[in-house]
This record gives structure tokens, sequence and C-alpha cells, in this order.
């Protein structure tokens, strides 16, 4: 478990809004994706995932429908809105001037 | 989400947690299919996918909070823990809410009369822009009218006044296939409707200065007919019919409209009805119809026009201007009148309201002293919860030291109390409003008929509006103290106590105590002016009248000028007196222009100036004087003594020598000691009399009348005989052997018998119309004293929970007192003492601030003065026994405890 990083606050999300960009998911989907787009590197907790679905939803950039899943069971599947659409942009952004800054900052430190 | 959404959350949270729980469902299914997938047992799959997920409850919090204002929902939180708490201690939940109802409702029904009255405007187009206007006399400040030349000029000149119409009252008789019917007639000056901004139901209305002739000038207007005003019987004349009058006396005709009718032997064409509710002028017997006054009709008298001021006026100012603006255009105007015309209009000015205070004006006073009134019960309510609140928040010291302890803030537990206090408030409001619904039935049955507007008081959203606020600031003022002070808790000491009986802090004792004293005040304060106005009441009722209303009908007969001639209608009179006297069982009868109680003439201007024969005196120092024209027998009938000298007989006709009869007040002013009779007196008018003001020999004095009213006092009075000053319009008297309505069909047949086409109105006993006369203070005294009784009540009740409080908080001490051999007199005299100290505190507060606001009644009252000290002292008394009454309970309780049971507390 030494390798799965703990989630920085305020990364989750835009992981969620990253996970559902590509297609209508579901909360259990999300995290699979989340899972797997990082490689397994972050693990979300799981208990934190659907109060942040719902705050999301609160703000306006995620919508919600319920559907049937792959296995075939009722599941409320989560796409992106506009204004979620602009907000991951504006947040891919801004991670990518922050990653950016922190990698320069660290070879700096090493060179 | 919406706003919408998320409220509608707060009301359905069930909703909202079973869509959660199908997702936290279906995601541990997921995780579950797959383990299973991966190789796991079924059942290891299940716990591990639960252990993963942690606890679904606190993920259910949390996400739900976000759906939810949380605000809101701890607000329905604590509203539903109010209503818990409530419904545990049903006791005190019934006292309270109960008080609180009655106070509120109280209250709202009061509001409903003071809304209908004084604040709702008035039902016309625009009414805040309506403006009532007069011309100011400073001889006659009553005065509240206009005369016609300087309604035209003031119409013709102001610019600030979009419209002016003007109109006086007038009856006419309408005869036709039906029984002859007098009705109340509004003869109209200018486009009223227009001003007004009501268009009619049917048909049109008077176009303006539409010429035509007008009906008839106000009665006593003029000199007779021989006012020089031509009267064509012209097809021009024309008026509009009340929705009312269309309805009760056409059956609601569709083809009304261009219908002739004949109004006083007249022909009128009927122009249009008015909507339904339709009601202006707002007077009692209400307006049945409108007849039109072209602009000619008192051009060819300018000079008695002028100072003929008997036209009420309504204004509608433009829209862009100020009431101020618009009453210095009207003094500019005014000025200038008085310059030009200077024998009619030196020093006189104009003046505008706004309309609805004219409207309400005699009457804002009473109602806002009742409002007040009513208020005060509504606060000795709240003291009266405030102190249950307190006693209770005692005992809940433990709960809230219990939810303090486990990190409830000070605010968060005011904020819960208060909530249980505005939950207790808006019950009793609710109740309060349903209480209020039925007594405003009541109370409307109770008001003065001639209280303005009274069919507007009804329940209506305003007043709701009203209720929910009044119950709210309830709840705020009787809450926020006992909130405030049961949240302050010394935790340890609370909690430590344990199951002991706790003993009350002295600061919580010493806040109740002060709010009994309060109430106490006040209460003294409702019981002073509801003392004094229910002897006010009692005192006008029981005032010497100096005449007999036993076994006396009076009714009212109006000759139409347009039909007969002042000196014809004389004779008329003269015949119904005879037929009268003729019918069995009628002891006597006699026709008077007005009866003894209504003191003259309703405005000063209607009286004449009084010169006394070798008393010169200045024109314009001449003091005026009422004047009653009356039948021989009239002081008879009534019972008015006669002092000196005759009554009139038939013999003072219009043929033989003037004469005059004065009351004793005349006498005493005007004569002292002197004898009056065979003086000569002289009664000057130009309007009454025209230029026929012969020197009237006196020939006896009677008794004074005291005219009911508060206005009452017996001033100098002169009659004259009837036949003298032959009139249309009289009032007759008869004194019957036996109860006077059983007369009613003998006196119709006899007015008949004289003139068919004459009904008679306004039939009553005299004692009926001496009722009538103090309804207004009837009504005061029976409210004040309903809402100062339950006041008293209340103060008592609350001053008895306090006492009895303090003796059951002090039960242990009471029994060490007695075991250690204290005499049980003692004891109770502890708790007399302890209720007599709040008593007399209060007493003192109340009577100081009764003292102070005396002011407020004022010109209210007759023959009691507010500072009176059998007043203060009565209200004392009475006040002192139901106190001590509420004492003496449980200071007996006290005295009576078992020693042996009070230790065993501990």
């Amino acid at each position: 478990m030494a390798d799965e990083a703990a989630l920085l606050p305020g990364t989750l999300d835009v992981l969620i809004l990253k996970s559902v960009s590509l297609a209508p998911e579901h909360g259990y989907g999300v995290l699979l994706r989340i899972e797997q787009i990082t490689g397994g590197a972050l693990l979300v907790e799981q208990g934190a995932l659907y109060p942040a679905l719902a705050r999301l939803e609160h703000q306006g950039l995620l919508e919600s429908e319920w559907g049937t899943s792959d296995n075939n069971r009722r599941a409320k599947f989560y796409k992106l809105t506009a204004a979620g659409r602009r907000r991951l942009k504006a947040e891919t952004e801004r991670w990518e001037r922050l990653a950016t800054a922190m990698s320069r900052a660290l070879r700096a430190q090493e060179a | 989400m919406s706003l919408l959404s998320r409220l509608a959350n707060v009301f359905r949270p069930g909703r909202v947690e079973r869509a959660l729980d199908d997702e936290l469902a279906f995601h541990i299914e997921s995780r579950i299919d797959d383990l299973v997938a991966g190789g796991m047992s079924r059942a290891d799959a299940e716990t591990a996918a639960r252990r993963q997920f942690g606890s679904p409850l606190r993920v259910r919090e949390s996400s739900r909070d976000v759906k939810l204002l949380p605000w809101l929902d701890a607000l329905a939180r604590d509203v539903r823990h109010g209503v818990r708490a409530l419904r545990r201690s049903p006791v005190f939940a019934a006292v309270a809410i109960g008080t609180l109802a009655l106070g509120i409702g109280a209250n709202t029904a009061v509001f409903s009369i003071v809304n209908a009255v004084l604040l709702k405007p008035l039902p016309f187009k625009d009414g805040s822009r309506l403006v009532w206007l007069w011309s100011t006399d400073p001889k006659n400040p009553a005065a509240r009218s206009v005369s016609h030349p300087d309604f035209v000029d003031i119409r013709a000149q102001s610019r600030s006044l979009e419209s002016l119409a003007s109109w006086y009252g007038y009856e006419m008789v309408l005869t036709g296939r039906a029984e002859p019917q007098r009705v109340q007639v509004a003869v109209v000056m200018g486009d009223l409707f227009s001003v007004l901004g009501v268009p009619p139901a049917r048909g049109t209305t008077f176009r303006a200065e539409r010429p035509g002739p007008a009906p008839g000038l106000p009665p006593g207007a003029g000199p007779g007919q021989a006012g020089g005003r031509p009267l064509g019987d012209t097809p021009e004349r024309a008026v509009v019919l009340s929705h009312r009058f269309w309805a009760e006396r056409f059956e609601s005709d569709p083809a009304i409209v261009g219908r002739g009718l004949t109004l006083s032997g007249k022909s009128y064409r009927v122009l249009g009805v008015m909507p339904r509710g339709f009601q202006f002028p707002i007077q009692t017997p209400p307006i049945d119809m409108w007849a039109e006054l072209g602009p000619e009709q008192f051009a060819d008298v300018p000079q008695m026009g002028r100072s003929a001021r008997l036209m009420d006026a309504i204004g509608r100012l433009r829209s862009d201007e100020a009431i101020e603006r618009a009453q210095a255009e009207l003094d500019v105007i005014a000025s200038r009148l008085s310059r030009q015309y200077p024998d009619t209009n030196a020093g006189i000015g104009v003046r505008i309201v706004p309309a609805v205070d004219h409207v309400a004006g005699r009457v804002s006073r009473p109602l806002l002293i009742l409002f007040a009134a009513v208020a005060c019960v509504l606060l000795i309510a709240c003291v009266n919860v405030a102190n249950l609140l307190l006693a209770r928040a005692t005992d809940r010291r433990r709960e809230i030291a219990l939810r303090s302890a486990l990190g409830a803030g000070r605010a968060r537990i005011t904020f819960q109390l208060l909530i249980e206090s505005l939950v207790l408030a808006l019950i009793g409001g609710a109740l309060g409003g349903l209480i209020a619904t039925w007594g405003v039935e009541a109370l409307v049955q109770l008001v003065p008929t001639d209280l303005p507007r009274a069919d507007e008081i009804g329940v209506d959203r305003v007043v709701l509006v009203f209720t929910v606020v009044a119950s709210l600031a309830t709840g705020l003022i009787f809450g926020v103290a006992p909130a405030w002070q049961a949240s302050n808790v010394d935790l340890t000491a609370a909690l430590q106590e344990g199951g002991r009986t706790m003993s009350v802090s002295a600061r919580a004792f010493r806040l109740r105590g002060a709010l009994v004293v309060a109430e106490i005040a006040l209460a003294v304060m409702l019981l002073t002016g509801a003392t004094l106005f229910m002897t006010t009441f009692w005192r006008l009722r029981e005032a010497p009248q100096g005449f007999d209303p036993h076994n006396v009908l009076s009714f009212d007969v109006t000759w139409p000028w347009e039909k007969y001639s002042f000196e014809q209608a004389g004779a008329k009179l003269r015949e119904l007196q005879v037929a009268l006297q003729a019918v069995p069982g009628i002891r006597g009868a006699a026709g008077g222009m007005q009866l003894p109680d209504r003191g003259g003439a309703a405005s000063d201007l209607l009286s004449p100036f009084l010169e006394i024969e070798g008393r010169p005196v200045a024109r314009d120092a001449r003091p005026r004087t009422a004047y009653v024209p009356t039948q021989p027998g009239y002081f008879r009938v009534l019972g008015i003594p006669l002092v000196n000298g005759r009554d009139f007989t038939d013999r003072d006709s219009l043929e033989s020598p003037r004469v005059a009869v004065i009351n004793e007040s005349l006498a005493r002013s005007y004569f002292g000691n002197e004898n009056p009779i065979g003086k000569r007196l002289k009664l000057d008018l130009w309007l009454l009399f025209g230029s026929e003001t012969p020197m009237r020999e006196i020939v006896g004095v009677v008794g004074d009348v005291t005219h009911a009213g508060i206005s009452g006092a017996a001033r100098p009075l002169v009659y004259i005989p009837f036949a003298q000053r032959p009139f249309n319009i009289s009032y007759v008297v008869v004194k019957t052997d036996s109860d006077p309505a059983s007369f009613v069909p003998a006196i119709r047949a006899a007015v008949r018998s004289v003139d068919p086409d004459q009904p008679i109105y306004d039939v009553r006993t005299l004692e009926d119309r001496i009722g009538m006369s103090v309804a207004q203070e009837r009504f005061n005294a029976l409210l004040l004293a309903m809402f100062s009784g339950l006041a008293l009540l209340l103060a008592a009740i609350g001053l008895y929970g306090v006492l009895s409080y303090s003796v059951a908080q002090r039960t242990h001490e009471m029994g060490v007192r007695l075991a250690l051999g204290a005499d049980p007199r003692d004891v109770l005299g502890r708790v007399m003492r302890e209720g007599a100290t709040l008593i007399a505190a209060g007493l003192l507060i109340g009577v100081a601030g009764a003292t102070a606001l005396t002011g407020l009644v004022e010109g209210l009252l007759f023959g009691v003065s507010p500072l009176d000290p059998r007043i203060h002292l009565t209200v004392a008394v009475v006040l002192m026994l139901v106190a001590m009454a509420a004492c003496w309970i449980p200071a007996r309780r006290a005295a009576r405890v078992d020693p042996l049971v009070a230790l065993r507390y501990e």
C-alpha cells in the first residue's frame, strides 16, 4: 500500500470531472476509472466519493440520471454539464501549471 | 440543484435518502460482484466491500447536508424538537397556547375594525390621491363644508387639483306603483364619479358641466321658494342609482337605464347604475341615488351662495403633486377670494386633508385607544407565558446543561428555545385567528351603527398578515428573555445537583417578579381606563335629560317642498297633529323640527345670531343660539317642565305677533334674575330667515334639556312656533298610554289620511333613540371592560403562578420552619407579604402610568375626571382583592406543608 498516495485536497473533484468527461458514469464506475487513470497510484476513499458527487451535482457541474448498468442493475449515471466542462478545462490548466512549477522547483533543488 | 428543490428536500428528507441508499447499494453490490469475479467467496466479498466502504450512515449524512439548506434543516429539526417538547408537557402547552390565542384573537378582532375604518384605502381608484376640501372659518372651527360659488372658483383656479366635485345630502320621496319610499339622494356638482375614478356598471353618469336643474337646496338653505329660483319641469333631470337600490327597488331590472322616475312629484330619467358596493358619501342610511346640480343653480343668488357653506367637496390631486404644495396653492386662492369678497370670505381659508383621514376622523381616537388596550392585554399574555417559560426553563436545566456539555453553543441553545417559543406563538396565533373570525362577527353587532365603513369590517388578507406578524412578535417578546436566561447554565452545578430539588436562582426569580409587577401595572392602567369609560357611559345614561322619554314614540316626516310650500307643509303638519290626537290611547302629539336630544343644528352655520332688544351689540360680536320650531303641546308630550309663562297655542300663527319660548340656560345667561317674560329678542340668519327677522316676544321659559352624547351640556335654546316658521321637515313626538310600538299602524294610517304619498320613517321610541346616541360610549365601555377583565385575570394568574412556584421550590424550607416550631400563620404571612410587595409595586407603577396617560382620553369622557381619586381607589381595591385571592391559595398551601413530607424530599 506504500505506493498508493492519498489524494491531495481538491484533487478528487478534478478527477471525478475528468472520469465522467468521456462518457456518463455511475459512482462505482467513477471509482474504478480514477484508479485506472492513475494506474492505481491514487486511491479514492470510497466514503468521500458520494459526498463529492453530490457536492458537484449541487454546484451544477454534474447532472445525473438513473439508468441500467452493465451488470443490469439500476444505477445513477453522472455526466458533465457545460459548466462542468469549463471547470474541468480550467482545473486541468491549473494543475498543469502547478505540476510544471513543482517539477521545476524540485529539479532546481536537485541541480 | 435549484433552491426550490432543496427547500423541497427539507420537507421530504425520506425521498432524498432513499435515492442515496439505492446509489450506495448499487456501489456495494458492484464491488461484491467484482470481488467474487476475482475469486473471493460471496460472504468474504460482502464483508470486504462493506468494510471498504466505511459507515454508510456517515456517508449518507454528509451527502445529504449538501442537498439541504443546512440551517433550514436545523430549523426544521428545532421545530420538530419544539413540538415534541411541548407534547411532553401538555398542561404547560395548553395554558400557554390558550393565553396566547385569547390575546392574539382579541388583537386580530380589534385590528380588523381598525383596518377597515382607518387603514384600508378608500375603495376608489388611487384613493390616496383623494382629498377632502372645505372652507375654514375661525368662528366655526368644526365646520367642514364649502359654498357653491367658492367651490366653482376654487375648481377653476386650482392647478394642483386634477378634478373637484361637491355634493350635499338630500331626501326625496319616490312614488310610483309601489309604496311611497323616502330615498337618500346626493345632489352632485361636478363629475363626482370621475373624481373617484369609478365608472358606472350600467349606462352612463353625468357628463361634466351638463346643465340641468337640481332637485332642491338642502333643507333650510333658503327662505322658502321665494329664493328666486325658477323650478322648470324639464325632462333634463337625471339620476344615477346605487346598485343596492336598483336591486331592492327595481329587482335589478336590466331595462332600468332610460326609465323615468317620479321623485317628490317631479320626473327624472335614470342615466345609469353604479357598481355593486359603490358607496359615496359613506353615510347611514346609505345613499340610494345621485342627482345632478347644474352650474346655474346658485348663480342667481351669488350673495347668498357664497356664505352658504353647506356642500361637501372631494378632489383628486394631480399625480405629481404633494398635498402640501396643493395646500399652499389653495391658501393663495383663499386669500384672493377673501380680498375679492370681503363680506362673505374675510378670514375664510381652504383646507384639504387626505380623504381617508377625513372619513375616519371622529372615531379614530377611541378606536386607537381600544387598540392600545387590546395590545396591552396581549403584552400581559406575553408576560404570563414568559413567566411560564422561565419556570419551565428552571425545570429543564439538566436537559440544557446536558446539551451544552455535548457541545451545543449558547447561541444554538438560545435559538432552540426561541424556536420553541415561536412554535407556541404560531399555534396560539392560528387559534387566535379562528377566535377572531368568530369574534369579529360578534363585534360587528356591537359597533355603533354610525361607525363609518363598518360594513367593510372582516378578516381579510391584511388582517391575517397582522395576525402572523403579531404572533411572531409575541413569540419573540415572551421568548427572548427566558431563552437567554435559560441558556446561561452553570454546567457543573446543574449536572452535579443531579436529581436533587434545585433552588431557583435568585436572578431568575427577580426577573419573574419584575414581570409580574409589569403585568399588574398594565392591568391597573387598563382597569382605570375601563372604569373611566364605564362611568362615562353610566353618567350619560342617567344624566338628567330634562325630559321624560317613557312611552314616547318619535318619527320623521318630510313634506317634499317640490310639492308643498313651507306654509303648506306647516298646515299639513297641523292636520297630522289633529289626526294623531284623535287616535284613542294617544295622549298628545306634536311636531318639532328637531328632537330634544339633538341639541339644535348640527353645525353652528345653521344657528342664527341672537339679538336682545335694547342691548345693541356689534354685528360681528353677536352670539349664536340654537333654535327649534315646535308645535303647541311639544313640551307637554316630552315632559319638559314649563317654568314660567305659557306654551305656544294655535293662536300663534303667521298672522299673529311673533313669539318665542326660551330655555332656562338662555334665561340665566342673558337675563339673570330679571323676568324674561315680555322681553323681546331677534333671530337673524339670512340663510334661515331671509330678511324676515322680526322681534319675538318671550312668552315662556322651559326647563333645560341636556343632550345625549358627550358634547351634551345644556345650551341656550330658543323655541319658536312651528306655524310662524313652517318647514318641510319635522320630527313628530307622540305620547301614548301603553307600549308605544303598538301604535305604529295607527300612526301610519293617520299620516296616510293627511297625504297618501307620504312615508314615515325613523320610527323609534325615544328610549331607543337615547340608547343609540350613546352607542359609541357603550361600545368603548363594553370592550374596555372586557379587555381589562381579561387583563386582570391574566395578571392574577401570573401572580398565582409565580407565588405557587416559589412555594413549591421552598417546600423544604417551609418544612424546616414548621418542624422547628414556626406558626403556620407566620409561614402564610411570609408568602402573602411576598405577594403584597409585588402587588404594591405594580399598583404604584400602574397608577402613575394611568395618570400620565390621561391626555389620551381627554374629551372622550363625560361626568368623570381622569384624575378622580375615587376611580383610582376603586381600581386599587378591585385589583387588591383579586390579587390577594391569587396569593392566598399558594400561601395556604405553604402553611399546610407537612414537615415530614417536606423533609423526606431530601
